[in-house]
């Protein structure tokens, strides 16, 4: 009986408790000492080749149900999503969007199919525009939509009623990474008490706890989409001789978890601060540090 | 079952044509046939160059991959050994895309552009060849603009009209920051065919379109050359035919736009604004790109994304990328767009601003390094100042060196202590190479140069402590810089341009802009095809003179009559559409020439040699001189050349009189001279007050033949 430390010995429990995670099932070699826990005991008796052959066909059969299972969410999500809007949106109301976001959109018309009338602002979401494309959208499926300017969003928050958004990730401590510019519509909200409620599928949940998000977790892309590149060329031309300037164009914000009111995933609504519970539901342990 | 057969069939016939129609080539020419880098690529080749510390043909196979092209050819001649290790170690070839393929080719003497598709067409096999378009991009284009849309656009284009051979791509822009020539273009708005193209090297530069032309035509003078094409087979067959095609723009393109036989046209494709697409081509657009990729304008091939398996380095507030191994101290300052490679050290007190720092370096204490590009495994000693410099691997520098702008240090070179290098000189532990090629720009010296590349000699080379050109400890030569180039310097340079060179650029660019974008109407307000393009008229004149002389001392030597010589002056008098005047000023400036030549010990020989020639050779000069004009001519030349050399100047009193005696000058000619000068400054009357004597005993003797008769 080989010696165990510590802490094999708790991986070993903890992995006999959850399914293996997809991260270390496919870095896991079948020689690994971690495989043999998943495979069952009386692997010892048969030979080597066909425990190779069984483990690998195992280890197969484990990643193609876990990636299955992940596919089978994301498809649903939305859906799932989408039933509970009838109980969030109300007669006469006015919500307003920022960007575009499939899972608003499926939101928004299931509680028009509900028979609930209600008026949308949706913030352009310069510099890609992508507001125009979900105001398109929405009123081809007949919803009564206003298209606004980002910075005037301050302006109109006092007029709105709830301020609904996508996020592309939700952190461990409930903040959220969305499209650029949420931040700003969550700030205006707080000003007027305006609740701001956040829609995301389980898949967007991500285990690691933001430090410097604004620089670490957000993509720079080019300044093509703000200036010309034949513009500004004499300024941007020289070096620290004299003063040159420079072009930000981040992709993402970073809304901090105080900010968000609500969180609404397919399993139901949230508070940003239970948000860490269901990281232990969807991610192994394996995957994580808590 | 048949019924379900046939479908399939029909579909497998599709997808066939599909798939011959879609596959997506492209040529990369890993050698620019140029030595803008010359001190830098004698010992590696250009693609391999590192720009933000990945080299430059990383970015070209990244956006090529990108943008869907399935098979590359990379074409390599100098430094071939190296290129092909690298793509072997790379991404390329370890990991390969399964929809990209990565081949090589290699020649060992090709020249130029022409000589490479020339043999690429004459190397093609079964399995590799160029079937169908193809994408021409040089190995050191950064760009990500999107070409499969171009692409199909070029293929539609050619099934409507079969000579529709080559789509160029070009950006709209007016910069200063690419350091090449200014580009004249005119293009019909309509159907986007190019119809003229010419590189200017003077700011004044006129060029003639052929009225035909006129129809509609958009005159451009801020476009830029991104050398990125869209050919058809039919080109390389036209470069196979044409064995004197070298120079893809000067001769091709140039070619098939004059040439209307064929009829083959050439459409053009300006660039969206939102795209990039650039060459790196001297050092100027090197600084150039370099600022674009740390700005993120090439987005994604940015530093801080893995793109064909480079290291990313993580980008910081205000632009600045360091990587997570580098260790800075805290008093160091590191100041925006910079990057900070893998292993660097930083010592106390640096001040690092818009610089790219390489892979394991070491720098020390109080380090001043200002737009710079350090690249690896590079050791900056305490108190150094860097500006505005190129430093190569394995370069050392020593304590309180200082490099000032526009220094480019290759490969290994050690700057001594306490050495101050002076601006705009190249170092390198290569000798200078003599044999300087004037019409070739060739990126080797010759090809033996080429085999001995990876110079495993280079990098064992002991390093010579004695002292050298570079200080006490140093090791390298500094080349000089040849005289012509030396007034041109600023312009090649990562240097920014002087403030005094700006201001002259932007004031002619400024007039420029007024004469941007003209439709020419109809009517055809410009000059017919007969006249022939204007250069500027020195430029020529100065070219003829050196023919004559030539010329002269051929007869000189070969002691040819006078009615030898004549003719063949008259020949290239006829070439350079000169008139007697110039001619006999041409002449007059190559005997005199000869004159200072022949050995002399003082003035009275001097003269005695002066006499000699003029006595020789005054028939050829007589012959030029019939008219008054001319001989004024004369003498003002002799005076610019008496300005010009010290020695010649107290002749001039004494030769003019000669002149006279021999016949040469008439006093007719020597009176009007005489008149003109009186009226001007006093600098320019010099030779003036020396003759005066002499022209006042011509005006007495005129006066008393007139009195005569």
């Amino acid at each position: 009986f080989p010696a165990m430390s510590a802490a094999v010995v708790a991986a070993a429990a903890r992995s006999t408790l959850r399914p293996p995670s997809l991260q270390t099932l496919l870095e896991g070699t079948p020689e690994s000492a971690t495989v043999p826990y998943t495979s069952s005991s009386g692997a010892d008796s048969e030979s080597k080749t066909a425990d190779k052959s069984s483990l690998t066909r195992k280890l197969k059969h484990d990643v193609i149900e876990g990636v299955n299972q992940l596919i089978q969410e994301i498809a649903g999500c939305h859906e799932q999503i989408a039933e509970q809007a009838i109980e969030h949106i109300h007669q006469n109301e006015v919500i307003l969007t920022l960007g575009s976001s499939r899972t608003v959109l499926e939101f928004l018309c299931a509680a028009k199919e509900k028979k609930r009338s209600f008026r949308v602002f949706v913030a352009e979401g310069a510099p890609r525009y992508q507001g125009h494309l979900l105001a398109k959208e929405l009123v081809a499926r007949g919803l009564q939509t206003t298209v606004i300017t980002d910075s005037a969003v301050f302006a109109m928050i006092s007029r709105v009623n709830m301020v609904i958004i996508g996020a592309h990730a939700v952190m461990a401590n409930g903040g959220v990474i969305g499209p650029v510019g949420v931040n700003m519509a969550a700030l205006a909200a707080q000003k007027h008490a305006v609740p701001f409620v956040v829609l995301a599928g389980s898949h967007k949940l991500c285990p690691l706890y933001p430090h410097n998000p604004e620089v670490l977790l957000n993509e720079l892309r080019s300044p093509s989409e703000l200036l010309d590149f034949g513009e500004f060329s004499d300024c941007l031309d020289f070096g620290a001789g004299s003063g040159s300037l420079q072009v930000v164009n981040p992709t993402f914000d970073y809304v901090p978890p105080n900010l968000v009111s609500l969180f609404i995933t397919d399993t139901g609504g949230h508070n940003p601060s239970y948000m860490y519970r269901l990281i232990a539901d969807y991610y192994s342990a394996d995957d994580l540090v808590m | 079952m048949g019924a379900q057969k046939k479908p399939a069939a029909a579909k497998v016939r599709e997808d066939s044509e599909d798939l011959s129609r879609q596959r997506l080539q492209a040529i990369l020419l890993a050698d620019s046939f140029t030595t803008q880098f010359r001190s830098i690529t004698l010992e590696r080749p250009k693609v391999l160059l590192p720009i933000v510390n990945i080299p430059m043909i990383d970015y070209t196979l990244a956006w090529l991959e990108s943008a869907g092209i399935e098979e590359v050819f990379v074409f390599c001649c100098a430094h071939s050994s190296q290129i092909i290790d690298y793509l072997k170690k790379s991404e390329w070839y370890t990991r390969p895309n399964p929809n990209l393929l990565v081949r090589t080719i290699v020649s060992h003497n090709s020249t130029s552009v022409g000589d490479a598709l020339r043999y690429i067409y004459e190397q093609q096999t079964e399995t590799s060849q160029i079937q169908g378009d193809f994408v021409l991009v040089s190995g050191d284009t950064v760009s990500n603009m999107p070409l499969a849309d171009l692409i199909q656009q070029h293929r539609d284009r050619k099934k409507k009209d079969e000579k529709a051979i080559m789509t160029m791509v070009f950006k709209k822009q007016s910069r200063l920051g690419i350091g090449s020539d200014q580009l004249f273009v005119a293009v019909d708005p309509l159907t986007k065919q190019l119809l003229h193209y010419e590189e200017c090297n003077s700011r004044g530069g006129d060029f003639c379109l052929d009225k035909s032309l006129l129809d509609s035509t958009v005159l451009c003078s801020d476009m830029q050359d991104c050398y990125i094409d869209i050919c058809s087979p039919e080109v390389l067959s036209l470069f196979e035919d044409n064995f004197d095609y070298q120079h893809m723009r000067r001769h091709f393109v140039n070619g098939l736009l004059v040439d209307d036989i064929m009829g083959y046209k050439i459409f053009t494709h300006e660039i969206q604004s939102s795209c990039y697409a650039a060459r790196i081509d001297n050092l100027r657009s090197y600084d150039t790109v370099s600022k674009d990729i740390i700005q993120r304008w090439t987005y994604p091939y940015v530093p801080n994304i893995d793109f064909s398996g480079n290291r990313p380095v993580k980008l910081g507030r205000r632009g600045i990328y360091r990587a997570s191994d580098a260790v800075q101290s805290h008093t160091a300052d590191v100041g925006a767009s910079t990057v900070i490679g893998y292993g660097t050290k930083i010592g106390n007190g640096g001040k690092i601003y818009n610089s790219v720092i390489g892979n394991g370096c070491c720098i020390g204490s109080n380090v001043v390094i200002q737009g710079s590009y350090i690249w690896n495994n590079v050791t900056i000693e305490d108190g150094c100042e860097i500006r505005n410099a190129i430093v190569c691997d394995g370069v050392k520098v020593r304590a309180g060196a200082v490099l000032q702008p526009g220094v480019v240090l290759s490969f290994s070179v050690v700057v001594g202590r306490d050495f101050v290098v002076p601006a705009y000189s190249k170092v390198s532990l290569l000798q200078q190479p003599t044999t300087e090629d004037s019409d070739e720009e060739l990126e080797y010296a010759d090809s033996s140069s080429g085999t001995a590349d990876h110079s495993s000699g280079l990098n064992n080379l002991q390093i010579e402590s004695k002292a050298s050109e570079l200080g006490p400890d140093g090791a390298g030569y500094i080349w000089e810089i040849c005289d012509s180039a030396h007034d041109e310097e600023w312009k090649h340079s990562v240097v920014p341009i002087p403030m005094d060179k700006l201001a002259d650029i932007t004031g002619a660019m400024d007039d420029d802009d007024i004469e941007d974008d003209i439709v020419v109407p109809p009517s055809g307000e410009l000059k017919s095809d007969t006249d022939i393009i204007n250069t500027d008229a020195n430029d020529s004149y100065g070219d003829f003179e050196r023919e004559v002389e030539e010329e002269f001392l051929s007869a000189v030597e070969k002691d040819n009559k006078a009615d030898i010589v004549i003719p063949l002056i008259n020949s290239h008098r006829l070439a350079y559409n000169m008139d007697s005047a110039d001619c006999a000023g041409a002449v007059f400036y190559s005997m005199m020439r000869l004159a200072v030549k022949s050995p002399h010990n003082s003035a009275t020989e001097l003269y005695r040699n002066a006499m000699g020639v003029i006595t020789k050779w005054k028939g050829v000069l007589g012959f030029y001189l019939k008219q008054t004009d001319a001989q004024i001519e004369v003498i003002m030349k002799f005076e610019e050349m008496c300005q010009e050399s010290e020695e010649l100047s107290p002749l001039f009193a004494k030769l003019l009189p000669f002149l006279y005696d021999k016949d040469v000058v008439q006093e007719d000619a020597i009176l009007r001279w005489g008149e003109e000068k009186a009226g001007a400054d006093d600098c320019d009357k010099v030779y003036l007050n020396k003759c005066e004597s002499f022209i006042k005993w011509l005006k007495e003797a005129s006066e008393e033949e007139e009195e005569d008769s």
